[in-house]
């Protein structure tokens, strides 16, 4: 939380639109780009994002600052992405008539541009389940520590541990056989 | 656990989580002994430098496109001032209806169902008329 945050929340509060945006500009990359790992393509990550600051906004006087305001924004931001995510996956069922359709590593077996590692990494995460996918996304790509992973997701040390080792394995054997990780 | 699998676990918890003494020196050991233990370690550090590349830029315009959401979302929608009008909308034609039955009430002497309906001094021959009409 950086020193002024509490008074451009104090302010943000009294109706000061300004002091609000001076809170979405500290933080919306890290909103957009949890939302972007989550989703896998820019604009839906950006209606996300738009969502949870409009969210913030909204509950600005029931935010009584127990958590980080980062933190906060993270956990609403990924539950509207695995809400997004359901409900994609409800859709699809109805429109496939298919029980369930995770893309497997098969379907990407033609190399992904190496040049365009967003995309290439986003191809890579798509490939994992929800659960991996979240923990990838915020130790390996946001940066967070595994200690603020588990309290972002309120899950205990060793299951974020233990998940993103597994996740780690995985997303190995993809690179690899794209031939990703080779210098 | 063979010891293969337990030095592959330790690596990649080295790569997110402290390691004790102990452990530290079984990895270190392992690392020397094995290269392809220390070929596995160069692929994940490459693939964790990967991923620690897809991270999205800041973009400033995204916060002004947030405010003006925002302050369109705080203007009042057409539905909502109707809603907001009603209770005025609804106290004036309750008291037209009791000026309209009041008028009737002077006129006529009575609120009976002809005198509302406007039919209490028509005699049947006009109302045959009114028919033919």
């Amino acid at each position: 939380m950086t020193a002024s945050e509490p008074y451009l929340l104090a302010q943000a509060r009294t109706g000061d639109q300004g002091a609000f945006r001076q809170l979405v500009l500290a933080h919306e990359a890290r909103v957009r780009s949890t939302a972007f790992g989550m989703l896998g393509d820019e604009s839906t990550a950006e209606d996300i994002a738009q969502e949870v600051f409009i969210k913030l906004y909204q509950n600005l006087n029931t935010f009584r600052g127990d958590s980080k305001l980062s933190s906060y924004l993270i956990r609403m931001t990924i539950n509207h992405s695995l809400n997004e995510l359901k409900r994609r996956k409800r859709k699809s069922r109805w429109l496939s008539w298919d029980a369930e359709q995770v893309p497997q590593l098969e379907d990407h077996a033609a190399h992904p541009d190496r040049s365009d590692t967003k995309s290439m990494v986003q191809q890579a995460l798509k490939l994992l389940p929800t659960d991996f996918r979240t923990v990838v996304v915020l130790r390996l790509i946001e940066g967070y520590s595994v200690k603020e992973t588990a309290q972002v997701l309120k899950l205990p040390e060793g299951t974020v541990a233990s998940r993103l080792a597994r996740a780690q394995k995985k997303l190995k054997t993809i690179f690899e056989q794209w031939d990703a990780l080779v210098k | 656990m063979n010891a293969k699998e337990r030095m592959n676990q330790l690596l990649l918890k080295s790569l997110d989580l402290p390691l004790s003494a102990e452990e530290q020196t079984a990895l270190d050991q392992a690392l020397e002994a094995s290269a392809a233990l220390r070929e596995d370690q160069a692929k994940l550090l490459a693939m964790r430098q990967l991923l620690a590349k897809a991270q999205l830029e800041a973009s400033p315009s995204f916060a002004d496109r947030v405010m003006d959401t925002i302050k369109l979302r705080q203007r009042p929608t057409f539905t909502a001032s109707i809603i907001r009008l009603y209770p005025k909308v609804a106290a004036a034609c309750i008291l037209l209806l009791l000026a309209g039955m009041l008028g009737i009430y002077l006129s006529e002497g009575n609120l009976s169902v002809d005198a509302l309906v406007g039919v209490q001094e028509l005699s049947i021959d006009e109302a045959y008329t009114l028919v033919d009409y």
